[in-house]
């Protein structure tokens, strides 16, 4: 059984010698069976063209791009607090301001980053390690889940 | 000259004074901050009136059959203030508001052994954060801030 779908396998992938593939040809002449194993490695072959051509999760993009928002937000958002406490830093928050800023937009290609106007409240945000998806992120709510057990 | 030194003074004093008060009136701000503390199960539950608005905010967002809340707190607490509040999880949970603008409360975040953040938060835009386990669902935290 296994040799039957590694001949067939092969004879899908273009593997066989031009002898080879007139005796896989003249094989699923006479077996439907064998006709039908060969079916159903296309269509499996499709499936997996479909899934690879989707790329990455949808949800990685819109995490990676929270996250670089974040320290530029944050950064800004900061800043003045800490000249008035400090005395010093508005030098150093610009400059951070503009590494995130300059960062983000190699990464973001052609889209737009949310910016200090966004709607969403995330900031800055880190889970400790732990797995951790923000669910919503909008004028209405944010919802950060941290599906970690309980000690 | 002498007149010039007298007159740099003044604005030196001005300027200090001001920035003291400011500093002072920041000083004296607070938030209103709540907090309320849910129970989300897979379990079917009578429906709780106090659970609609958030059943709004999460139906959809995570999968739960019944939502009950467990407790709820409010407190003013100033700027920069850490207000401490134990978990039924028996984790910690740490609000401290850095910052009061017309942008919102920037509200600084830490769930002990868990996320901690910086959320820049307006009334009504509750800040959810959920996930472990407790009973026989899991936890869920609503902050609100007016």
């Amino acid at each position: 059984m296994i040799d039957r779908r590694r001949t067939l396998e092969a004879y899908r992938d273009g593997e066989l010698s031009w002898l080879g593939r007139w005796r896989v040809q003249r094989w699923l002449r006479r077996d439907p069976a064998a006709q039908r194993q060969l079916d159903a490695l296309d269509a499996l072959g499709e499936l997996l063209n479909d899934v690879d051509a989707e790329g990455p999760a949808p949800d990685l993009w819109p995490a990676i791009r929270l996250r670089l928002a974040a320290a530029d937000v944050t950064s800004e958002a900061r800043a003045p607090a800490l000249f008035w406490r400090r005395g010093a830093g508005y030098l150093a928050a610009g400059a951070v301001a503009a590494s995130a800023a300059a960062l983000a937009l190699m990464l973001a290609g052609e889209e737009p980053l949310p910016s200090a106007g966004s709607p969403g409240a995330v900031r800055w945000l880190d889970s400790r390690g732990h797995p951790m998806m923000v669910l919503r992120d909008d004028s209405a709510a944010t919802i950060i889940w941290v599906p970690e057990q309980a000690s | 000259m002498r007149w010039g030194r007298k007159l740099a003074a003044a604005l030196c004093g001005l300027a200090l004074a001001g920035a003291a008060g400011a500093e002072e009136s920041t000083n004296g701000d607070t938030v209103s901050i709540e907090v309320t503390i849910l129970e989300v199960s897979d379990q079917p539950g009578e429906a709780d009136p106090r659970c609609e608005r958030f059943d709004k905010i999460l139906r959809g967002q995570i999968p739960y059959e019944s939502l009950a809340v467990l407790d709820s707190h409010r407190r003013e607490v100033a700027l920069n203030e850490v207000w401490t509040l134990q978990l039924p999880t028996a984790r910690t949970l740490q609000l401290r508001p850095l910052e009061v603008s017309s942008q919102g409360t920037l509200l600084s975040l830490d769930v002990e052994e868990s996320v901690q953040g910086d959320f820049r938060v307006h009334r009504g835009q509750p800040l959810v954060v959920g996930g472990p386990r407790y009973g026989e669902g899991r936890l869920v935290v609503v902050v609100d801030t007016e």
